[in-house]
């Protein structure tokens, strides 16, 4: 039987788990379906299992501001590779939990800020080059001066 | 906390349709960076463009622009105009306006042996042994009746033909006038900036193929002749002489993310030669000046208070303010707008405002050095 303080969320690929409503409504899609019954969540077990460990972890620390820079905990927490983070990344934004979020693009944006130059960049993220030929000259030079 | 499996919450299928449906790669199972919703791509740069607001980290923000053509699109939006961040970022960012509120301090380094000279952008809180981000250099040539100073965007690329140069400061035989050009790359004028000027009367874009003389600079004797200091005047042709006057004409154009592009306009409506400097204060120009130096009885010299940038006497050092004959009273004459001066051997502190760019103070310095015009 479900507990009254839990909801009973179903992951894409069909499991089911429960999460404590005060961790569940991190989530304002889930808060918002709260009242609504169903709560097909279209993300993977795991990487849903993440976000609601994710979120647990920011009701632990009474949702205090979030700081500049990700704490030890969720430096770890975010160590995964760029598969799994572009699906917590997707699923922060779908399921809407603004923590998630936010400690997912401040990952991002530190791997983007490792990234040596701009080749590196588009092959971390797997990106193409899609400037005309003539762009790409004046980009080449940008980086020449970038660089000086 | 752990996490149970527990029993099915009843569904209503009319709920589950009203629900958003995901991303339709994520869908499909694949993982596309690419594919990024754009409104998260966004939060990610502009989190890189405040953390990486002084250089070197500046660079970052640079490489993304340089990544494909939504990463670039986002950063366009993102990184301000320098008058109002106080940043620069961009090769551009040297030919448009300084900030509003306070001098940008830089730093220009002279290779005597091979008569160029480095201009640099100081980092914040270093000494300026410490290095700062490279921003012009300028070569000196020497020609039968002038000489020239080619400016450019490269430290040893000092070709005229190429995207990185800048422009150039030309010199009259007695070296006492001096013309500040802006170059034009040729696939410049092809590509129509976005214009904030717009608003400004008698607009003239430039051809591409042309130097657009964008500044005239004199020297002259005091009156006291060569026992005072000298007197320079800037005429600046594309700088409206209300830009100084709070709520003034603006000169920025907004270019587009161009790395190499400048559109030069002029609100005058012809050029203005080197003898029309009268005529240009009519037309509303800015018209720079030099701040007079106070005779010091005791110290026996000439002295002007650089507020601790300058601490080498030298003839070339100097402060220029707008002219009062640009607008009639009123502070803004006070605001240093341009200030140069020795701080070692080859080593000169320029700190630059609004409304003059880096390349205009750049030139202007260049002519400090070359002018013959000194005082004993």
């Amino acid at each position: 039987m479900l507990s009254s303080k839990n909801s009973a969320l179903e992951s894409k690929d069909n499991e089911i788990f429960e999460v404590e409503e005060s961790i569940a409504i991190q989530s304002e899609l889930i808060k918002t379906m709260a009242t609504m019954v169903n709560s097909k969540a279209y993300v993977n077990e795991r990487n849903q299992m993440g976000c609601w460990k994710q979120a647990n972890y920011h009701v632990e620390q009474n949702n205090k501001i979030v700081d500049e820079e990700l704490s030890d905990w969720e430096s770890k927490f975010f160590e995964v590779d760029m598969d799994d983070l572009h699906e917590l990344f997707m699923a922060a934004n779908y399921l809407e939990i603004e923590s998630l979020l936010n400690g997912v693009a401040k990952r991002v944006a530190d791997i983007i800020k490792a990234c040596m130059n701009v080749e590196v960049i588009r092959q971390t993220f797997g990106i193409n080059n899609d400037f005309a030929a003539q762009q790409e000259e004046e980009i080449r030079k940008l980086n020449s001066w970038n660089h000086i | 906390m752990a996490i149970k499996c527990i029993a099915r919450l009843r569904s209503r299928r009319v709920v589950q349709d009203q629900l958003q449906t995901p991303n339709e790669v994520e869908a499909e199972g694949g993982c596309c960076w690419a594919n990024l919703p754009q409104e998260l791509l966004w939060e990610v740069l502009l989190m890189i463009e405040e953390t990486e607001s002084i250089w070197p980290q500046r660079k970052n923000v640079v490489a993304c622009a340089g990544v494909c053509r939504s990463w670039r699109f986002i950063i366009q939006q993102i990184v301000k105009l320098p008058q109002l961040s106080g940043k620069l970022t961009f090769p551009i960012s040297v030919k448009q306006p300084g900030p509003k509120d306070s001098l940008l301090q830089c730093f220009i380094k002279r290779n005597r042996s091979t008569q160029t000279y480095y201009l640099y952008l100081g980092l914040t809180n270093s000494a300026l042994s410490d290095g700062g981000k490279f921003l012009l250099a300028a070569r000196k040539c020497r020609r039968p009746t002038c000489t020239d100073y080619i400016i450019s965007l490269q430290a040893e690329d000092f070709s005229k033909g190429t995207n990185t140069y800048a422009g150039r400061l030309r010199s009259n035989f007695l070296g006492t006038k001096f013309t500040v050009f802006d170059g034009q790359s040729p696939q410049a004028g092809a590509k129509m900036g976005k214009s904030r000027s717009s608003r400004l009367a008698n607009l003239r874009q430039v051809s591409p193929s042309s130097n657009y003389p964008m500044a005239h600079i004199s020297y002259e004797l005091n009156l006291l002749g060569s026992r005072g200091p000298r007197r320079m005047q800037c005429n600046m042709n594309t700088i409206p002489a209300t830009s100084i006057a709070p709520g003034g004409l603006d000169p920025t154009t907004q270019a587009e993310l161009n790395p190499y592009q400048s559109t030069p306009t002029s609100f005058l409506s012809k050029s203005a030669s080197m003898e029309n400097s009268v005529s240009d204060q009519k037309n509303g120009g800015l018209v720079l000046i030099n701040k007079a130096p106070r005779w010091h009885e005791q110290l026996q010299c000439w002295c002007l208070n650089f507020h601790g940038r300058v601490t080498i006497a030298s003839v070339k050092n100097f402060q220029l303010v707008a002219s009062p004959e640009n607008e009639p009273g009123g502070p803004e004459h006070e605001k240093i707008i341009l200030q140069f001066g020795k701080v070692g051997k080859d080593l000169f502190t320029m700190d630059y405002r609004y409304p003059i760019s880096a390349f205009q103070a750049f030139a202007i310095c260049l002519s400090s050095f070359e002018t013959r015009i000194a005082c004993e």
